[in-house]
């Protein structure tokens, strides 16, 4: 049989092309990429808390220390959350129209606490003491970033085992597992 | 299935899976919630420590209760308190538990005559009380002991409703002992017993190393007594048929049956008579001795010449007291045993002296078994009997139904037990530990009780009931002097306020309330009071002993051998007591000091007897007494006289939890009130045909020449300087030998932690394991695992007997060893078992994957591995130490000598910038020891305590030192006083 002849004979017919899988690829690359995009290029939001609080404007513009309202930080193990007392002290007069501030008067005066949102956490076979780190001259942004051009707290650190020691290592401070795990 | 597409399919699973994916399985705190204002003691994640007074049993030692966060997670024992001085028995540290039981009464409950029980309101349960009130026109109060406010509340609403005074009702008084004191000086009153003041002590079967009084504070005291010190110790002879904790501290052990005691002082006594010993009043004195046993010296067990030695040592000695028991007992016989004690302590001139009648003890108030009795005599259908905190149904269960007549029955208590159920209203009220109060269980001891935390349920305090019930029914209580406090915490105000200001007559106080609040109570000790003998004592003695029958020996009374009669002995363990704590799990698998028997009750049989009645070990066996039957296994042991059958007091429960009901035997069913036999009686014996080997935590007591335990014989310990003594291996770098060792040494950057127990003062009590549950949050694992050997203690108190002498029985407390080439440590595969810079074998959980070699290979078996992941029944788990992990399933864990306050101590020196002080650190096995046995510290610091121990005391041993695991626990022989002491010689 010639080459001609097979040329000319009805082969099966030509299947269209499908190119739906294709762009399904696409497109799922595209999202991919979209969503590495996001979360490596635009600056990632915090959760959002009850009561609108920024970190940026209290400890940034205003330059409220940390220890104003995290009081147990320099001298127990937790930093803690200030009572709403604190807040209290200051917004008994300022802005107090603005309606999150008449929010916060309302759980005050009724007496119902806010539950805020936890952002910075450590598993519960960690044992991390704020004061002893202080007293050793870590700075609270070592671990929590710039808060202060923070509007919500947005973890800075994965605050992994890796973290913890590394930051031991550069320090030349003990590795003794027991220091962090009981 | 025909409707399923792959399509739908792949979409279902792909939903199913994220949701497994993103729903946490981990219960996580994502919250954070502040305070709206500080309460001002309290910091969020810090310990605030609250002293009270514990009330779990009569002796009121002092607690230290730490709260963090709203809840309490662990009572210490306070150490400025005269009563226990830092210790805490295993029972006042399980008030924990009694706290945050799940089975405690959270409601009002009603039951109707005869109907189901309703839960219903304070106020419908206050309102048909005050109308039950208006109905019935007697009414009755029983209550456990009280003193300070709640038994002036007592009083004054019994006054208000024209009742009798209230009935003080514990299941173990001391009627005996008070009828002696009352009969010899006019003082119807428990004395306090200085053993510390003593150098000889004659115990005639009075445990007070366990229940006895008040068995911190004496405990503490015996080892002040019974330490080396002086190159000798304090002498302790016990007199008994069983061998007990107290018995097997003694340095002289003398077995007689059940009543020998009495026989034996009373031996003692007319020997010291024919002696002269006596010279005041030496005519009254054999006149009382001839009055206590009419007739011959009764037979006695003991040679004559043993009788003669005691007598002397117990005269000549510089200090030296006898205590009368045993715990429990009423009748004729235990009375003389009390009398003869007394008279001992009167004719060796120790009044005032070791035995002091000024701060006398509470338990004086208590009514005695026969005033029960009579006080539950004529209940009918007008009288209302309110019951508070006392459960006579378990305790006495011959009055039962003599209870059941009352027409009305308002039970106030914590526990839903065997009262509560019978009781037509359950009233909850408030756990001590979230009470205000007073309690003075020593004369001029007066303790107060605080809140430590706000309360779990809808609970009321019993003293407000009270004050509540009697307004609704319009008979309002006032105080003496005539004021109406508001509520309870005012009447207590009050109260102190005067006590306070009475102080100083006429000057500002100088103890305020809160200086009181802060110390746990306030605190005065009388002026010793030295008792007159009655001139009349021996016509009383004679005339309350003629009205008794003379007591007989409970074996005597032999018919058939079918019915054959044995001799009971019923004692109360330092773990469970009177029952009343039996729903605790750190309790029920804490092991019993001798038998480490848990989550049941045995009976002691002598081998003789069992042989004799085909009983083997563990063979399940019927007991029957005077007023039920109970059955347990057996325990074929010599540490309990021939014909004698021995059984503790605390399980049988019917009723109060899950722990408790329906496990073990409530031998209350077998002890008589009545009875006029020696002890507690008599009872039958039948073979069941049923084997229920009971649960023990360690199968022999034999040390196959191991040398676990080891015992020093005073003459050469005498022989000794400080200094000689075995060359240890110690857990430091000159511990090192390159001929020997396979590893380097270790190098410690600051600390090398270490540990030494003095043997000698260990009693064996057990505090110290419930102390390390309660730290360590240390799972509770039930009788079934426990028997399995999956009990996950990490502290254990063994027994083991010398080699040398079977009969001498000694603990050791045995914890992780914290060895320096410790043999967990190679095996890990994963470093999870890794030695730290401070000398301790950490344990990393979150690495450990669960092989379980270190276990296989630690010499010391104190590993311990999580089989199940435990869940704690709520609230229970509001106990939980926050800084301690709790592990979960798969993981090995063991002691880590209480790394979290090892930390807390680190960090506080170095916040005020100074290095760790010598006894700053305690872990919890240390601080609960009521007799100081445990010394913890710093082996690289030249002067701590541990050192000049470790190093210098001539005692000093490793257990299994051949190994060369070289472990920085530290252990002090026991003494063996082969030797007479100074006293005798």
């Amino acid at each position: 049989m010639s080459e001609a002849s097979l040329q000319s004979m009805p082969g099966p017919a030509p299947r269209r092309r499908n190119l739906t899988p294709a762009l399904y690829a696409l497109l799922t690359g595209a999202l991919i990429l979209a969503t590495a995009a996001l979360y490596y290029r635009v600056p990632p939001v915090g959760k959002a808390q009850p009561i609108p609080f920024s970190h940026r404007l209290h400890a940034g513009d205003k330059q409220i220390a940390c220890f104003f309202c995290h009081t147990g930080a320099m001298a127990t193990e937790r930093a803690g959350v200030p009572p709403l007392q604190t807040c209290m002290q200051c917004h008994q007069r300022i802005i107090v129209d603005y309606p999150p501030i008449q929010d916060l008067r309302r759980h005050y005066l009724q007496g119902i606490p806010v539950e805020w949102e936890r952002v910075n956490d450590v598993p519960d076979f960690v044992y991390f003491d704020h004061q002893v780190h202080l007293m050793r001259g870590v700075d609270c942004g070592t671990c929590h970033g710039d808060v202060k051009a923070m509007d919500r707290i947005v973890p800075a650190h994965e605050l992994n085992m890796g973290f913890c020691v590394q930051c031991h290592r550069d320090n030349n401070v003990s590795h003794d597992c027991l220091v962090c795990h009981r | 299935m025909s409707d399923m597409s792959r399509r739908s399919f792949l979409a279902g699973s792909i939903g199913f899976g994220a949701a497994v994916a993103s729903g946490s399985p981990m219960k996580l705190a994502t919250k954070l919630i502040p305070f709206i204002e500080p309460p001002q003691p309290a910091e969020p994640g810090e310990w605030t420590i609250y002293p009270t007074t514990c009330r779990e049993c009569p002796a009121g030692c002092g607690m230290h209760v730490w709260h963090r966060d709203g809840r309490v997670t662990k009572a210490e024992g306070n150490p400025q308190h005269p009563v226990n001085r830092g210790g805490l028995c295993a029972r006042g540290q399980s008030a924990l538990q009694g706290l945050y039981d799940p089975d405690r009464l959270r409601q009002p409950v009603h039951r109707p005559q005869g109907g189901p029980p309703t839960s219903t309101t304070w106020a419908a349960a206050l309102d048909g009380i005050a109308a039950q009130l208006a109905t019935r026109r007697r009414v009755s109060l029983l209550s456990d002991l009280q003193t300070g406010t709640l038994a002036d509340v007592m009083e004054q609403f019994c006054a208000a409703h024209g009742a009798r005074r209230p009935f003080f009702h514990e299941p173990f008084d001391y009627a005996p002992m008070c009828a002696a004191h009352e009969i010899l000086f006019g003082l119807p009153a428990i004395p306090d017993y200085r053993l510390d003041a003593c150098d000889f002590v004659l115990s005639l079967a009075a445990d007070f190393l366990e229940s006895w009084i008040s068995p911190v504070s004496l405990a503490a005291q015996f080892a002040a007594m019974h330490a080396y010190k002086d190159r000798d110790v304090g002498r302790l002879v016990y007199v008994g048929p069983r061998l007990s904790l107290t018995a097997a501290n003694a340095d002289t052990f003398i077995r007689v049956p059940p009543g020998g005691e009495r026989q034996l002082a009373i031996a003692m006594l007319r020997r010291i008579v024919r002696q002269g010993w006596v010279k005041d009043n030496a005519a009254e004195f054999a006149a009382l001795v001839d009055a206590l046993e009419p007739g011959p010296t009764p037979t006695l067990n003991v040679s004559a010449a043993t009788v003669d030695s005691l007598a002397r040592s117990f005269m000549q000695a510089k200090g030296s007291v006898a205590l009368a028991g045993p715990v429990g007992a009423s009748g004729a016989a235990a009375t003389q045993t009390a009398v003869a004690a007394a008279l001992l302590n009167w004719a060796a001139g120790r009044l005032g002296r070791t035995v002091d009648f000024a701060p006398a003890h509470a338990l004086g108030r208590v009514g005695s078994t026969a005033g029960l009795l009579d006080f539950c005599s004529s209940f009918g259908r007008d009288d209302i009997l309110f019951i508070h905190n006392s459960n006579p149904v378990y305790a006495a269960p011959e009055l039962t139904e003599r209870i059941r007549k009352a027409g009305t029955i308002v039970y106030l208590g914590t526990m839903g037990d065997e009262t509560a159920s019978l009781a037509d209203w359950v009233l909850p009220i408030d756990s001590p530990l979230e009470s205000w109060g007073d309690y003075e269980p020593v004369a001029g001891v007066e303790g107060l009780l605080q809140p430590t935390l706000r309360r779990l349920h809808d609970t009321r305090h019993a003293g407000d009931v009270l004050l509540q019930v009697a307004k609704a029914d319009g008979h309002p209580m006032s105080r003496t002097d005539g004021s109406t406090p508001a509520d309870f915490q005012d009447w207590l105000r009050r109260r102190w306020n005067e006590k306070l200001a009475g102080a100083a007559p006429g000057r500002a106080p100088t103890v305020t309330w809160e200086d009181a609040l802060r110390a746990g109570g306030a605190w005065q000790r009388p002026t010793a009071a030295v008792p007159m003998l009655r001139p009349d004592a021996a016509g009383r003695l004679a005339a309350a002993l003629q009205g008794a029958q003379p007591p007989r020996a409970a074996n005597e009374v032999q018919a058939t051998p079918h019915d054959q009669k044995y001799a009971l002995w019923l004692w109360p363990s330092v773990l469970l007591f009177d029952g009343r704590v039996a729903n605790r799990g750190w309790l029920q698998e804490a092991p019993d000091p001798t038998s480490t028997i848990v989550w049941g009750s045995w009976v002691d049989i002598h081998p003789d007897t069992a042989r004799r009645l085909a009983i083997g070990d563990s063979d399940l066996v019927e007991v029957s007494g005077a007023s039920g039957r109970v059955e347990a296994p057996a325990r074929l042991t010599t540490d309990v006289v021939p014909d004698t059958l021995a059984i503790a007091f605390g399980q049988g429960h019917t009723a109060l939890g899950r722990h408790a009901a329906n496990r073990g035997a409530n031998v209350f069913l077998l002890r008589s009130p009545t009875h006029t036999e020696i002890g507690f009686g008599s009872v039958a014996i039948r073979k069941l045909d049923t084997q229920h080997p009971p649960v023990a935590t360690s199968p022999t007591e034999h040390q196959f020449g191991r040398g676990i335990t080891q015992w020093v014989p005073l003459s050469g310990l005498r022989a000794m300087a400080p200094g000689d003594g075995e060359h240890l291996i110690l857990p430091l770098a000159e511990g090192y030998d390159p001929k020997r060792d396979l590893y380097a040494p270790h190098e410690h950057r600051r600390h090398r932690w270490a540990m030494v127990i003095d043997l000698q003062r260990c009693t064996g009590c057990g505090a110290c394991g419930v102390a390390c549950y309660a730290e360590n949050n240390i799972p509770v694992m039930g009788a079934k695992e426990v028997a399995r050997g999956r009990e996950m203690a990490w502290m254990k108190v063994v027994p083991y007997r010398d080699d040398a002498n079977p009969e001498r029985l000694g603990w050791i407390p045995m914890l992780c060893q914290q060895c320096d080439a410790a043999p967990c440590e190679p095996v890990c595969p994963v470093f999870a078992s890794v030695h730290n810079d401070e000398g301790l074998n950490a344990q990393v959980y979150n690495r450990c994957i669960g092989t379980r070699y270190c276990s296989n290979n630690c010499p010391y078996k104190v590993r311990r591995f999580n089989w199940w992941n435990v869940t704690w029944d709520e609230p229970l788990d509001m106990q939980l130490n926050p800084e301690v992990t709790a592990r979960s399933r798969g993981v090995m864990e063991k002691c880590t000598f209480c790394i979290q306050r090892i930390r807390a101590a680190e960090f506080r020196a170095r916040r005020e910038q100074r290095d760790v002080r010598d006894g700053e650190i305690q872990p919890a096995c240390a601080q609960s020891c009521p007799t100081r046995a445990l010394v913890f510290g710093d082996l690289l610091a030249a002067d701590a305590e541990v050192t000049v121990l470790t190093r210098r005391d001539p005692r000093r041993y490793h257990v299994l030192e051949e190994l060369n695991v070289k472990p920085a626990v530290t252990y002090l022989r026991r003494i063996v006083t082969d030797e007479a002491g100074p006293t005798s010689a």
